[in-house]
């Protein structure tokens, strides 16, 4: 939590119901799972923060998703905010890709073939998995791309299938949920031929009137 | 980030030749390299596996993954001996209930050892032990201490020891306000009347956890052979581990474990490697991977990643901290099996998609601003004091975040003064410059969406004309009418207040020659902003 920005106020947590299956869930487990073994706090959980994934956007289409209309696919584009020193490569904020998929019969295979196509739309022809650790996927997965010019491999993002002790309090069955929630800052700055993160909020007028007719 | 560091040298007598091959079976471990030069490789652990945090640990676990010495490692314990007793009081039940201990002889210690076992402690505590509250370690050489040894709580009064590095005597409460580790840990001793200490039988206090040891007896050198560890805290499974973690990597720097009797409420005696047993189903497994392995294979796969399989129940390591479902053993065997070996596929799913209504929405307006050949711009959700002060607005009604390292401290109120700072970045720019903004806001704790133009130069009529044609393309009808009040940045009698369905959603204006003159703008500069959510809610 030491990159989280935190505000000086308390938010409101949603219904009884639900904040009760997170609290199991994490204290003693579901759905055959041991849980994480701690006094999960709900002053911890009311903190107001500036989000640091875009995650949070899946766990609340999930706790709204209707079963019955299985399969169901849903992305966004997101602002998330880590409280970090700027340099040419970090900003305190950055763009994230999240995209779930949400069916009885997906798999780690599928997740691969998703996130392969995305990046080669992306136009990186060369990419490998590799195992990741996130607390809220299992199995998780990093997106390494081979970076054509630097000659090296570039982390981009990651990726998995939601743990049951997500899944099981927001929709009160383990059905697979395919997650992915990459950043696309490194991949606008190639884009554009940018070598610094920072110039993408420094609106130099003259390169946005340059950029423009570029893009075109 | 944890970082473990590999002596290449090191490596490569005890595995193989650290080459492009190698590398790359490492990060396919789960253990991405972050650095590599001629002497030493330097590898992330991932915060579920501190199990992995030493070096021998790590190479018997990455020797296993590569297919040497499988399965469940065999751990050589010697029974305790006669006096290896720790008594546990009652006394000790509501600060930090529980203790393990365990003796580890014939230690052969250089520069590098001692270093590594200070690095695994300190490690173990920030992570598993979580800074200490949780699990805080002691380590003593053996000759200084005389067995059996009690872990009870005293009077901090009571307590009088020369702490580590100090060389003189103080008392429980003293030690918290006066030494560097009481300072930092003292929090986790402050609301208790007792403070807990382990005794030795010859009156010595060896320690009081989770803050120091005794400089006479807890600190161990190159002449170290045998010592004696002890794991305190709340809370007896991660105390299990944590102790495992370090007697195994001990181990393999030549040590014998020893147990010992724990005795109190309950008698155990520790070091306990006794694995846990897990269910696993092969077809939850094939059906969450997507594969169709058989069990010899997810037999094999299993053993590689240290556990030991057999008819449906794996039994898992007793320092794995991590595996709370079968997912977590299905991952393993995923890493196994190798990640490189699945054949990506795109499942033969159909749903009809859709953009949110709302990015349409943007989108439009955004195509509408270029359209009249605007440039859109993006500013940082957080403004600095410079900004605040330049619109002449009060810090107070801004919601700071909380200690921010750089000095974008406060949650913008509108899009306004992000557009009159970018204006005033480029003052050598060709002019006009029109620009616009497509951004969220924060009113107190509410978000909104809004939309602003600033024209430089510009003024009113041009303005108005710009709002004329918006409504049009957009199909609604948007009025201008005189304002009753307005932001104080704007010219009185230059402004006007902007409805939608007899609702206000923003001004328009020329911007007050005070304010230009704080932004160093020359020229004149006219603006609007307005919300959008007012509009895409009817």
């Amino acid at each position: 939590m030491q990159d989280t920005f935190f505000l000086d106020s308390e938010g409101k947590l949603p219904d009884k119901k639900l904040v009760n299956n997170v609290k199991k869930s994490h204290e003693s487990g579901c759905y055959g799972s041991k849980g994480w073994q701690y006094q999960w706090n709900e002053n911890e959980a009311k903190k107001m923060v500036l989000r640091t994934h875009t995650t949070c956007l899946s766990a609340q289409t999930l706790s709204k998703i209707n079963l019955d209309s299985l399969p169901k696919k849903f992305f966004a584009l997101g602002k998330c905010f880590r409280n970090e020193t700027v340099d040419w490569n970090h900003g305190f904020e950055f763009n994230q890709t999240e995209g779930i998929v949400v069916d009885k019969n997906v798999n780690f295979r599928h997740l691969l073939g998703y996130l392969k196509e995305f990046f080669e739309k992306m136009g990186f022809s060369k990419i490998r998995f590799r195992p990741a650790y996130f607390p809220y996927t299992e199995p998780s997965v990093e997106i390494d791309v081979f970076h054509l010019e630097k000659k090296q491999w570039i982390e981009l993002g990651g990726a998995g299938i939601f743990r049951p002790e997500v899944v099981v309090p927001l929709i009160g069955e383990f059905i697979p949920v395919l997650a992915w929630g990459p950043g696309f800052d490194r991949i606008l700055v190639d884009y554009y031929g940018i070598k610094d993160l920072r110039e993408l909020y420094e609106n130099d007028l003259a390169q946005l009137r340059k950029i423009k007719i570029w893009k075109k | 980030m944890t970082i473990l560091i590999l002596p290449r040298k090191n490596f490569e007598k005890d595995i193989e030749k650290l080459d492009e091959k190698m590398q790359e079976q490492i990060a396919m471990f789960g253990t991405p390299i972050e650095s590599i030069s001629d002497e030493a490789v330097h590898i992330e652990i991932f915060p579920n596996r501190p199990d992995l945090l030493s070096y021998g640990n790590y190479i018997n676990a990455l020797k296993s993954f590569l297919g040497k010495d499988i399965g469940l490692k065999k751990v050589n314990l010697n029974k305790p001996e006669k006096d290896f007793i720790v008594y546990v009081d009652k006394s000790v039940s509501k600060v930090r209930p529980y203790t393990v201990c365990s003796v580890v002889k014939d230690l052969k210690l250089d520069d590098n050892n001692i270093k590594e076992i200070i690095d695994i402690q300190e490690k173990l505590h920030l992570t598993l032990g979580r800074k200490r509250k949780k699990v805080a370690i002691g380590i003593y050489p053996l000759e200084k201490i005389k067995f059996p040894i009690s872990y009870k709580a005293l009077n901090p009064e009571e307590i009088k020891f020369r702490p580590l590095g100090f060389n003189k005597e103080l008392n429980g409460k003293q030690i918290l306000s006066q030494h560097p580790a009481g300072k930092e840990y003292g929090y986790l001793l402050n609301n208790f009347d007792k403070f807990p200490v382990f005794i030795d039988s010859n009156h010595e206090i060896l320690s009081m956890p989770p803050i120091i040891n005794s400089d006479k007896t807890g600190k161990i050198s190159l002449d170290t052979k045998d010592i004696f560890i002890e794991c305190s805290g709340n809370d007896l499974n991660t105390l299990n581990k944590i102790l495992n973690i370090i007697v195994l990597s001990l181990e393999f720097m030549g040590g014998k474990i020893y147990q010992i009797s724990i005795k109190g409420a309950e008698n155990i005696i520790t070091p306990d490697f006794t694995p846990e047993k897990m269910n696993l189903s092969l077809l939850n497994l094939n059906k969450l991977l997507g594969l169709e392995l058989k069990e010899d294979n997810v037999k094999k796969c299993l053993e590689r990643m240290g556990y030991e399989y057999s008819k449906g129940i794996v039994k898992v390591p007793s320092y794995r901290a991590d595996v709370l479902h079968e997912v977590d053993l299905i991952e393993d065997i995923a890493i196994a099996y190798g990640y490189d070996k699945f054949i990506p596929e795109i499942p033969k799913i159909s749903t009809i998609g859709r953009t949110d209504f709302k990015e349409t929405f943007k989108m439009k307006i955004s195509d509408i601003f270029i359209g009249l050949g605007m440039i859109e711009t993006m500013s940082y959700h957080l403004v600095n004091k410079d900004i605040i002060k330049n619109t002449e607005q009060n810090f107070k009604s801004f919601i700071e975040v909380k200690d921010s390292k750089t000095e974008y401290k406060f949650l913008r109120k509108d899009l306004t003064s992000c557009l009159l700072n970018i204006l005033s970045k480029n003052l050598d720019v060709e002019y006009p410059q029109e620009i616009f903004q497509l951004g969220r806001v924060f009113d107190g704790f509410i978000e909104k969406e809004k939309l602003a133009v600033a024209l430089i130069s510009g003024n009113f009529t041009r303005l108005k004309q710009i709002i004329e044609y918006f409504s049009k393309m957009l199909d609604i009808n948007l009025e201008i009418k005189n304002p009753k009040s307005f932001p104080s940045y704007f010219i009185d009698g230059r402004v006007a207040e902007i409805f939608f369905n007899n609702k206000p959603i923003g001004f328009l204006g020329e911007i007050h020659p005070k304010i230009l003159n704080n932004f160093r703008l020359k020229m004149p500069v006219a603006l609007f902003e307005i919300s959008i959510d007012d509009i895409l809610n009817n």
